[in-house]
């Protein structure tokens, strides 16, 4: 209590000397009184090589901003700012540290509908299935998640889950399905 | 730009008029920061008055339940020309967190702003921080002068 009462005192003689109201579009507000920079929690920003388009920041989105649209070959995450409310949720998920939100929080503009608000987009390109031709996955997914595959499997069954996953990746999730035993993938075949 | 005497007061002492239409309270709280001396939206010439009929901008809080929504527009009206619209916060600009996840309509949701009256500026965040108000206060004030013009 003491201590809150100095702060109050220091306050208090502050305002005397000099005005408390900050010039605010001249000059930025005193760093006490504010979060710093690296706190703020503002803007998107994806890392062009980091992100992987893996789409757990759509999954986790509180207020479902961050959408995930998959064309024949690339996939579009787009975050509406006008929706986000910048809980920082998505960046804390992110799987590849590829999501961050910048410390640019003046995003006022004028404009007469929610949806003409900024957006930030990033575009990745999809591996096709080489059994029937459809978007399956983003290259660049397929390879994060086969380096961590390989990482952390039992060391025993390291070489054949490394050939298997050659196999695995050049497929859809159907084409998988219905030729396992063609590909001699099925997990059958280790028991 | 000649502005007569009248409209050269109108552009350079604003008042604004702020609408709760529903919504969580907080943009409300960091308006009300604006106003408070560490900020003081009032050396821009910007007061806030409790009554639209002397307002110049026209300040919307919240998504705007089905139940607000005749209320809005009919307060709308009372605002004398020319007027400036701010949607401020993310539920007046999209609807926000009251959006479904699915795509569905919320039952409860009559807004957001835009489908009920014409917005001019938006200010994103949930909530603004203060100097976000700010800032789309000052975009207002522009779009008040080219409306006098």
């Amino acid at each position: 209590m003491v201590d809150g009462l100095a702060k109050l005192t220091k306050e208090l003689l502050r305002g005397m000397l000099k005005p408390v109201t900050v010039n605010y579009p001249a000059e930025r507000l005193p760093d006490e009184f504010t979060l710093s920079l690296e706190e703020i929690r503002g803007k998107h920003r994806f890392d062009e090589d980091k992100c992987v388009g893996c789409g757990a920041c759509n999954v986790v989105c509180s207020s479902g901003a961050i959408t995930v649209s998959d064309s024949q070959d690339q996939r579009v995450l787009k975050v509406e700012v006008a929706r986000c409310i910048f809980c920082g949720r998505c960046r804390d998920i992110c799987p590849e540290k590829g999501l961050e939100l910048t410390s640019e929080f003046e995003l006022s503009q004028t404009g007469s509908r929610g949806g003409d608000c900024v957006k930030v987009e990033q575009k990745i390109s999809m591996r096709r299935c080489e059994g029937c031709g459809r978007p399956t996955f983003p290259t660049k997914q397929i390879d994060s998640v086969k380096t961590r595959v390989l990482d952390k499997i039992d060391p025993s069954s390291k070489e054949t889950a490394s050939r298997d996953l050659e196999v695995y990746v050049k497929y859809c999730l159907d084409c998988r399905r219905t030729r396992s035993y063609a590909f001699n993938i099925h997990p059958r075949k280790s028991y | 730009m000649r502005l007569s005497l009248k409209k050269k007061a109108r552009v350079y002492s604003p008042w604004i008029f702020h609408a709760h239409a529903g919504g969580c309270n907080n943009c409300d709280i960091e308006l009300a920061a604006c106003f408070a001396p560490r900020f003081d939206l009032e050396r821009m010439g910007v007061q806030l008055r409790n009554n639209p009929r002397h307002a110049d901008i026209f300040l919307v809080t919240g998504p705007a339940p089905k139940q607000i929504a005749p209320i809005l527009k009919r307060v709308y009206e009372q605002v004398p020309n020319p007027k400036v619209v701010v949607a401020c916060g993310s539920c007046a600009m999209t609807g926000g967190v009251y959006n479904r996840d699915d795509g569905k309509p919320n039952y409860a949701l009559g807004g957001p702003v835009e489908r009920l009256i014409p917005v001019d500026v938006l200010i994103p965040g949930c909530p603004p921080k203060p100097e976000s108000i700010i800032e789309g206060v000052l975009l207002a004030l522009e779009k008040l002068r080219e409306k006098n013009s």
